[in-house]
């Protein structure tokens, strides 16, 4: 039994209360991702050191005011390193993204648009691609064309594109079964019309979150690959590459790896969280699943 | 029917994505030292002279007949490599499985009983919490605190079934866990759904009018309702873990099947990436079909059509 | 004998108020039937006496059955008559029964949530149960999943559930109206013939007067979580003291109302039945009532012997019912 109380509380608070009161998760995860993009614009232009400097006598050096988290095997600073690699991170998942996007959403769209063969290719083929777990595609793709940013980028790319032609698809159907759209067919406007003046405005808020929980998957697959060394080749600072280099130090240093490590984890919760809050933002009938 | 297609597209692809760059096969294999003439010499020994379609055919007839092939960097056959990576990853995988549910059925439970407590709040964002711990960064944390700390836990490496159950269980531990808390914490979400699910439906109602105590009447018909949505993501879920393994595998080295995959990546050792890319493709495919046969046979509004 | 006595059972959840103050009594083998339109607080009363009432809802009165106070009891405690001796229909049989369990298995749950019986008597007995709600051939059926079963066999189902350990009272909550029109009559025959046959009472509740007066002997009438009129059928069908249940009589399709169908428009009760915490101060149905006057801001009692009613105006009785709005099609 369910009671509508109308009461609302938070009506009577300012604007930022009541959206923390609305989706918590929402504002946790836009602090996070605003403080991650924050870190990567700096970085683009100012570290505290250079990621690639080596000092000699300086090496494996626990947190200090120099060095706020210490400095690895090389005498490189871990702060500058992680600031520089969170730059290279964010470039390679929203690439990755961004790819997935480009040829997810026209996909999503075509086959919600074409129900006939071409529509069921276009779903068959995402099936296919969805089979392959992104991690293992990745892989494929590197043994095929060897480990560099681009590829790993490409990689996750074409491994998300499923993802996205599913959720454009799927948000497209119930709008093009709309009457506003038959309406607009019988006026004889053009299918490219539609899509842009009506389609794509009501799918859009779904892209924004598959956006965002895409982007908590490609961090994660991003610093995987760097990490088992086929990303980015070292000596570039990676978090993937810094935390497999920690490693061997595990006995001498541990907070070596415990820096990217936490970097990695705060991201993806941070991604993820925000993409929740903004599901939740956006279809309050969904809070609550998973 | 649709399986086999998806296996027929998934060989096509992963065949077109290893064989389409023009680079020679025999050349690595010899290094940059060896003379054309042997070169030429070895392609044609290993049949890579032969167009590509029919070099597709000859692969996957011998997958079908269960011949790997020989590795392109030793010589030596893939398949009794392969099962000796598989007595590894198998277990590795089974028990990471094991960990999660232990983890995720009790966790699921109690949040959803609790959903209007303070304690099922938090139970429901520590499992969020968990999700965002990626698989390795978790690994080398435990190697921190438990192997390096606590000295209670091998840190790395694999002493095989042969020489010690024990201590082939032993170094199977942290791996297990790290691989199952994270698949662990994505499915008690969905066992908090799901139970959830249960406690408001009307058959519950009707257990409870009967006479049974709630916390029976949860029990005799929670069990199998709450299963059916659980299942449907335990497929994704086994993938995820299969895929994961790769990863821990590296972590921990141990000699699995995801360190060989990664070894023949390094040694460009395609032949042997061809076959296991395949073998885990397969299963992750058949595995989502019995997933989907097992869900069938718990629900039984699904027996006719479907 | 007084089998179910409810004193001053008032239901809150939140602060706001679902029943209030309500006092019956239901004697042994009697059929007595509690009518109020969707929101009046008839579902909750019947769950609260079964102690199944939602999460969050405070229960405070008095519910006495068989002697023993059962407000208050723990959840176990209230297992042992649950089923036992207060069973309870669904109005819903196509979500009360569990889908992935069969029929049969569902009965024998309720046979064996209270007698230690061996699986084979327990499975005896389920046939049995089978049969007497009228499945023919009950050893084939009773292998069936809901899904397999019609809309009143699925009924049958829960009825037999209710049956299966021979309560003195069965709650029945609308048991026929998710059903077809041509079979809910005849579960509601079956319902009655059963309930005479085991000598058990009858709590029907309904918001269809023809389906009440047709099986009860007494009709209670509930608006806005307060019992608002009691009487034998007989007398509320015809001498109504509260003008809310003249209202109900006149909106009552099946009686007295042909006529003005005839002539094409359809008697209503002018406004609305409040939400939940909406009701007024006073009498609760005041705003809506033709009768109201200054006093209705005070709560009128429920008075009268035999024949009770909470009202500072009533009908008298033997008059005509009075004149509700019609509004025209």
């Amino acid at each position: 039994m369910s009671v509508e109380l109308g009461l609302r509380p938070a009506a009577a608070r300012g604007p930022v209360r009541r959206l923390v009161s609305r989706s918590p998760s929402a504002v946790f995860g836009g602090l996070v991702v605003g403080g991650i993009l924050l870190v990567a614009m700096v970085a683009t232009f100012w570290t505290p050191y250079g990621p690639l400097t080596i000092s000699t006598g300086k090496e494996l050096l626990p947190p200090s005011a120099a060095h706020l988290m210490g400095t690895d095997e090389y005498g490189r600073d871990v702060f500058s390193r992680l600031m520089s690699g969170t730059d290279l991170t964010l470039l390679s998942s929203v690439g990755a993204v961004l790819i997935a996007g480009l040829v997810g959403v026209p996909a999503g769209l075509l086959a919600a648009s074409r129900r006939g063969a071409v529509g069921e290719t276009i779903m068959r083929l995402a099936d296919l691609v969805y089979s392959f777990p992104a991690l293992l595609a990745a892989i494929t793709l590197v043994a095929a064309f060897g480990a560099s940013t681009v590829t790993a980028t490409v990689a996750i790319g074409v491994a998300s594109i499923p993802s996205f032609a599913r959720v454009t698809r799927s948000a497209a159907l119930p709008v093009l079964a709309s009457e506003y759209v038959q309406a607009a067919r019988a006026y004889g406007r053009s299918p490219l019309a539609i899509l842009r003046r009506h389609v794509l405005p009501n799918v859009a808020p779904f892209i924004i979150v598959q956006v965002s929980l895409l982007l908590s998957v490609t961090v994660l697959a991003v610093a995987a690959l760097s990490y088992l060394g086929l990303g980015t080749p070292p000596p570039t600072a990676t978090w993937g590459g810094m935390l497999e280099n920690a490693q061997s130090y595990l006995y001498q240093d541990p907070l070596l790896a415990v820096w990217p490590g936490l970097a990695i984890a705060l991201s993806v919760l941070g991604f993820n969280a925000l993409g929740d809050g903004l599901r939740d933002l956006l279809d309050p009938t969904l809070r609550g699943r998973s | 029917m649709a399986t086999v297609l998806t296996l027929f597209g998934a060989s096509v692809l992963v065949f077109a994505v290893l064989n389409i760059l023009p680079g020679s096969p025999a050349q690595v294999i010899l290094g940059t030292q060896a003379t054309p003439a042997s070169v030429r010499e070895l392609t044609i020994k290993l049949g890579l002279n032969q167009p590509l379609p029919l070099q597709y055919l000859h692969w996957i007839g011998g997958l079908l007949s269960l011949h790997l092939g020989n590795s392109y960097i030793s010589g030596q056959p893939i398949a009794p490599e392969l099962g000796a990576a598989l007595a590894v990853t198998g277990p590795l995988v089974a028990l990471g499985l094991l960990f999660g549910l232990a983890i995720a059925v009790p966790t699921g439970i109690l949040s959803a009983l609790r959903h209007r407590r303070a304690s099922g709040t938090w139970l429901a964002a520590a499992t969020q919490v968990g999700i965002a711990i990626p698989n390795f960064v978790l690994g080398i944390l435990l190697i921190i605190v438990v192997a390096v700390d606590w000295r209670l836990l091998p840190a790395s490496g694999f002493i095989p079934w042969s020489q010690s159950v024990g201590g082939a269980l032993r170094s199977l531990v942290l791996p297990a866990i790290s691989l199952g808390l994270v698949e662990g914490a994505i499915l008690s979400r969905y066992v908090r759904t799901a139970i959830l699910g249960v406690m408001q439906a009307d058959y519950l109602r009707t257990a409870r009018a009967k006479g049974l105590p709630a916390r029976r009447a949860l029990v005799r018909h929670g069990v199998r309702n709450a299963s059916v949505p659980v299942l449907t993501v335990l497929g994704l879920e086994l993938s995820g873990l299969i895929i994961g393994a790769v990863v821990i595998e590296a972590v921990f080295t141990l000699p699995g099947v995801g360190s060989l995959l990664l070894s023949s990546v390094a040694n460009r050792d395609l032949i042997t990436v061809q076959d296991i890319v395949m073998l885990v493709a397969t299963v992750v495919v058949v595995t989502n079909l019995l997933v989907d046969m097992l869900y069938r046979v718990v629900d039984p509004r699904l027996e006719v059509g479907g | 004998m007084t089998l179910l006595r409810v004193s001053g059972l008032s239901v809150d959840t939140e602060g706001l108020p679902v029943l209030r103050g309500v006092d019956f009594e239901v004697s042994a083998g009697e059929r007595v039937g509690l009518i109020g339109e969707s929101g009046s607080g008839k579902t909750v009363a019947a769950l609260t006496l079964m102690g199944l009432q939602p999460e969050g809802f405070a229960v405070q009165g008095s519910v006495e059955f068989e002697g023993r106070q059962l407000v208050g009891l723990s959840d176990r405690e209230f297992s042992a008559i649950r089923g036992a001796r207060m069973a309870m229909v669904f109005q819903e049989p196509m979500t009360a029964l569990d889908p992935l369990m069969r029929v049969g298995q569902q009965i024998i749950d309720a046979v064996r949530a209270h007698r230690r019986v061996s699986s084979s008597e327990s499975r005896r007995r389920m046939l049995e149960l089978m049969a007497r709600v009228g499945f023919p051939s009950p050893e084939e059926q009773s292998r069936r999943f809901p899904h397999q079963l019609s809309g009143g066999q699925r009924q049958r189902v829960v009825i037999a559930i209710a049956l299966a350990c021979d309560p003195a009272l069965i709650l029945a909550d609308e048991p026929t109206t998710a059903l077809d029109v041509t079979v809910q009559a005849q579960v509601l025959a079956l319902l009655q013939r059963l309930v005479a046959e085991e000598g058990s009472a009858l709590l029907l509740i309904s918001h269809d007067l023809a389906v009440v007066s047709s099986v009860c002997q007494r009709v209670l009438v509930m608006y806005g979580g307060t019992l608002v009129e009691a009487a034998t059928t007989d007398e509320i069908l015809k001498a109504p003291r509260h003008p809310y249940t003249a209202a109900l009589l006149q909106t009552s399709a099946g009686i007295g109302a042909r006529s003005r169908l005839a002539a094409g428009r359809l008697p209503t009760i002018p406004g609305s039945v409040p939400s939940l915490g909406g009701f007024p101060e006073g009498c609760v149905f005041r705003g809506r009532c033709p009768r109201e006057q200054a006093r209705c801001r005070e709560v009128p009692p429920l008075v009268g012997d035999g024949h009770r009613f909470a009202c500072w105006f009533p009908l008298e009785p033997g008059a005509a019912p009075i004149a509700g709005t019609f509004v025209g099609r």
